[in-house]
């Protein structure tokens, strides 16, 4: 059972991530990145919450003052973007490494996807989550939307995780969650058992694609940590999918693995055989000793890709 | 102790070979570990173990440590230290349990007094506790000492640990007082910081006493003289030819100015009564009854009229059946063995009689030499020992006209009688015991075979008379306390209930001083200290991960 440790960035970051993200994309309006819209008409849709940037003009006092004075309550009319997100987290055995005292790639997947959600909460988009390897009816939670709902957003996170992973992937529920123009972000080490599973996902991109979907594949890389704990010398080799065999580790050997792991991902990035998705890789970094937090919020701050799928259009 | 040093230290070198020899094939767990399905298989067998320095291992450090605290800890056990105490009233009250204690008084019995003065203590004890903390223990001592209360700050608890006590059939061991103040003397933690020792005994405080030391000695002194007539001492006199018992002597004593009409009654073991013997006192209030214990059994032995004190007026003896002298007779003419009365026996026998040359071991042995036939020397004595036994009833005017023949003086043997010439005529080996003398008895009548005869005798007797008889009584113990058969209750000095048993101190010196410092041993320390660091590197190898093992 996997026990997830608290986000160890703060909501206020988060909110100024959203700030500045959204500054910082204000202009560019170009790209590939395709704008998802809800509809051109000013019919009035809902209050989200005032962010610096927003027209001042469409605050609605009288509804601010209503909620107690806490946050100024901004009018949203259809015109406005908003936009359907949802994380899908691998929670098999291999994203359960590297154990403690290093950062094990569910729990950094965890915090990304929390992360992700609460900005996008925030900004007054819907967040729904999602397992790759649950079993059929178990694999994703409610839609969320607005910051209230991060809370539950975090139980469902912790609920999916849980669950005991599935042999096979299992994306045949993403059809009734991932709408067209969703950002559909991926969350793997992309070690599949076997070609199937890694057929399956590839495909299920693929298609996905087609229906105007913004796909963010994020690739979680802990062979560089799990090299500098390996060392040289005589080793007893064990993990998912692997019976425990003894070698000889020298520099030889380390390439050896190295080059299949990269062999690995070319293949399936073959596989999905279409353009319009983007990859992004979290690698660990090839040290014994790690500090977790420290580690996840710095990437998590100089990741342009996720900054680019999270950017705003006026 | 020895044992327990070299278990440890064996310990401490196993420790640092398991250090030392480390699994040479690291586990790991990977999650790329699929990828290593790759690689190919090592082409010889990896060895199982390394040679690793031990030295670079914190928890092989923590775990001498603990070797050698605990070492430490052994080494030391009985190393102690002083702990200083404060200022109070640490009393143990020693109480006299001996027979002589159950003797009538004023107010009961001697150690019905003696509560009475513990009752005092008591009182005296609730005043001092007022300026300052009390602690008491109590102890009773005859032959042993026993611990009625242990260490408490309670002073009821005199009262109660006395009310039940009993004087035993014992005699007294002031010893046992003595050591009990040397103990605290010396430091040793009886429970209580003991400032002051009392004891309450019908006996008179001893010299050690008025000691000046760490503790105080407070000595009360029980039971008022009285008049006593009792048995001091039975003992077997031995027949000098045989060693066997001839008769019994029985030894009375009237303690007191008095010398009362007493009479000895004797029982054989059939129950008919010997002649009653009446005492004559001598001047020192001595009297002594003589008896032929026959037939063997138990006897019983009485005074009457009977004394103040009561366990010195009866006795029990056991007279064992007569026991045939066992000799191993190693000369021609084993017929004299019979004419004596003695027994031939060659397996572990009282006496063993042979011809020089003989091995001697520890039986008694007595060596005969050549004869008195073929010599035909006269001559004068050159040396003899002074009132040695084997001289009795020897004219040494008539030895120097006899022509005795001249021996040799034997491995381990010293001259008792010599000739002009140096030649041995008597000699003597002290232990194992063994006599050497000219020649067997003669049947003649002359000076010459009176000597024979007289010298053989002699000899026998001198080797015989050592045997010590088997005891006709036991005295009572602190493990065989009822008086029964021949067990008795004469313990030296109880019968003496006229002395005048004079104290030391008064109860009126117990107040609070500064307590003395009690011996603390040291090894606790050190074992809960090895202890800790136990549990610290216990834990360490828990949480700290690889690098602490």
């Amino acid at each position: 059972m996997v026990k997830l440790e608290p986000l160890p960035i703060k909501a206020q970051f988060l909110k100024e991530y959203a700030l500045s993200n959204q500054r910082k994309w204000r202009s560019s309006g170009g790209g590939a990145q395709l704008r998802h819209h809800s509809g051109q008409s000013l019919e009035f849709r809902e209050h989200t919450i005032y962010i610096p940037g927003d027209d001042v003009r469409h605050i609605d006092w009288l509804a601010s003052a209503r909620g107690r004075g806490r946050d100024l309550l901004v009018r949203r009319f259809h015109a406005d973007e908003s936009f359907h997100l949802v994380i899908s987290i691998d929670h098999r055995e291999s994203m359960c490494y590297p154990q403690r005292p290093g950062l094990s790639k569910i729990q950094a997947s965890a915090w990304l996807a929390e992360a992700l959600a609460a900005i996008a909460l925030y900004t007054g988009d819907q967040v729904r989550l999602h397992s790759l390897f649950g079993r059929r009816g178990q694999t994703y939670g409610r839609e969320h939307k607005g910051p209230n709902s991060l809370a539950p957003l975090r139980a469902d996170l912790n609920r999916l995780v849980s669950y005991q992973p599935q042999a096979k992937i299992d994306i045949s529920d993403l059809g009734s969650i991932l709408p067209p123009t969703a950002i559909w972000v991926i969350l793997t080490d992309l070690y599949f058992i076997d070609d199937k599973q890694a057929t399956q996902l590839a495909g299920r991109i693929r298609s996905a694609l087609e229906g105007w979907r913004t796909i963010l594949l994020i690739e979680m890389n802990s062979w560089p940590y799990e090299k500098a704990l390996l060392g040289e010398g005589p080793r007893r080799i064990a993990g998912p999918g692997f019976l425990p065999a003894e070698y000889e580790i020298d520099g030889k050997a380390l390439e050896t693995v190295h080059n299949a792991i990269n062999v690995n991902r070319q293949n399936f990035h073959k596989m999905i055989d279409h353009r319009g998705w983007v990859k992004d890789c979290w690698d660990w970094e090839d040290k014994t000793q790690m500090d977790a937090a420290h580690f996840f919020k710095e990437r998590f701050q100089t990741d342009l890709e996720l900054r680019k799928i999270l950017r705003r259009q006026e | 102790m020895t044992a327990v040093l070299w278990v440890l230290g064996s310990l401490g070198l196993l420790t640092l070979a398991a250090h030392m020899f480390r699994p040479n094939v690291e586990p790991r767990w990977l999650s790329a570990a699929q990828f290593f399905g790759k690689l190919h298989p090592p082409k010889t067998r990896i060895p199982r173990w390394r040679v690793a320095n031990p030295f670079k291992s914190p928890l092989l450090w923590v775990q001498l440590l603990v070797l050698a605290l605990l070492f430490y800890a052994v080494y030391s056990v009985y190393v102690t230290q002083l702990v200083p105490s404060g200022v109070g009233v640490g009393v143990w009250l020693l109480v006299d349990t001996s027979a002589s204690m159950g003797v009538p008084d004023r107010f009961g019995t001697r150690l019905d007094a003696a509560r009475n003065q513990a009752a005092l203590l008591a009182d005296r004890l609730r005043i001092a506790s007022q300026d300052g903390p009390v602690c008491l223990q109590v102890d009773a001592f005859d032959l042993e000492r026993r611990n009625l209360q242990t260490a408490t700050q309670e002073i009821g608890a005199i009262h109660r640990s006395l009310q039940t006590l009993d004087a035993r059939p014992l005699g007294t061991d002031l010893g046992l007082a003595l050591s009990g103040r040397n103990l605290v003397s010396q430091g040793i933690n009886t429970g209580c910081a003991i400032t002051h020792l009392v004891v309450i005994s019908d006996q008179p405080a001893p010299v050690w006493a008025a000691e000046t030391g760490a503790v105080e000695v407070i000595w009360l002194s029980v039971g008022k003289p009285v008049d006593n007539t009792g048995l001091t001492q039975i003992r077997a006199v031995q027949n000098a030819l045989t060693g066997l018992v001839d008769k019994v002597e029985v030894r009375l004593q009237s303690y007191g100015s008095g010398r009362p009409n007493v009479i000895v009654k004797i029982t054989k073991p059939s129950g008919d009564r010997l002649e009653d013997s009446p005492v004559a006192w001598s001047v020192d209030g001595s009297a002594r009854v003589t008896f032929s214990p026959d037939p063997p059994g138990l006897w019983q032995i009485e005074v009457s009229p009977t004394g103040a004190y009561s366990w010195d007026d009866r006795a029990g003896l056991e007279i064992l059946p007569e026991e045939r002298v066992l000799v191993d007779w190693q000369l021609p003419n084993p017929e004299w063995a019979a004419t004596l009365g003695w027994q031939l026996e060659s397996n572990r026998p009282h006496l063993r009689v042979v011809p020089v040359g003989w091995p001697l071991d520890d039986i008694p042995t007595l060596v005969v030499g050549e004869g008195y036939s073929g010599s035909n020397s006269v001559q004068e004595i050159q040396d003899f020992k002074e009132s040695h036994p084997l001289l009795n009833d020897l004219n040494f005017d008539v030895v120097e006209t006899l022509p005795l023949p001249s021996g040799p003086l034997l491995e381990g043997f010293e001259a008792v009688l010599r000739g002009a010439d140096g030649g041995i005529w008597i000699a003597e080996r002290k232990d194992p015991p063994a006599v050497y003398i000219p020649g067997m008895l003669l049947s003649s009548d002359d000076n010459l075979g009176r000597f024979s005869t007289i010298v053989f005798f002699n000899g026998v007797r001198f080797l015989l008379g050592r045997r010590v008889p088997p005891p006709l009584y036991t005295l009572t113990t602190p493990l065989e306390l009822t008086i029964e058969g021949s067990r008795t209750a004469l313990h030296s000095g109880e019968g003496d209930t006229a002395q005048l048993a004079n104290g030391f101190g008064s109860l009126d010196q117990i107040m609070p001083r500064q307590q003395p410092a009690t011996k603390e041993p040291v090894w606790p320390f050190w074992l809960v200290l090895a202890m800790v660091v136990f549990c610290v590197g216990l834990t360490l190898s828990l949480i700290g991960g690889e690098r602490w093992i």
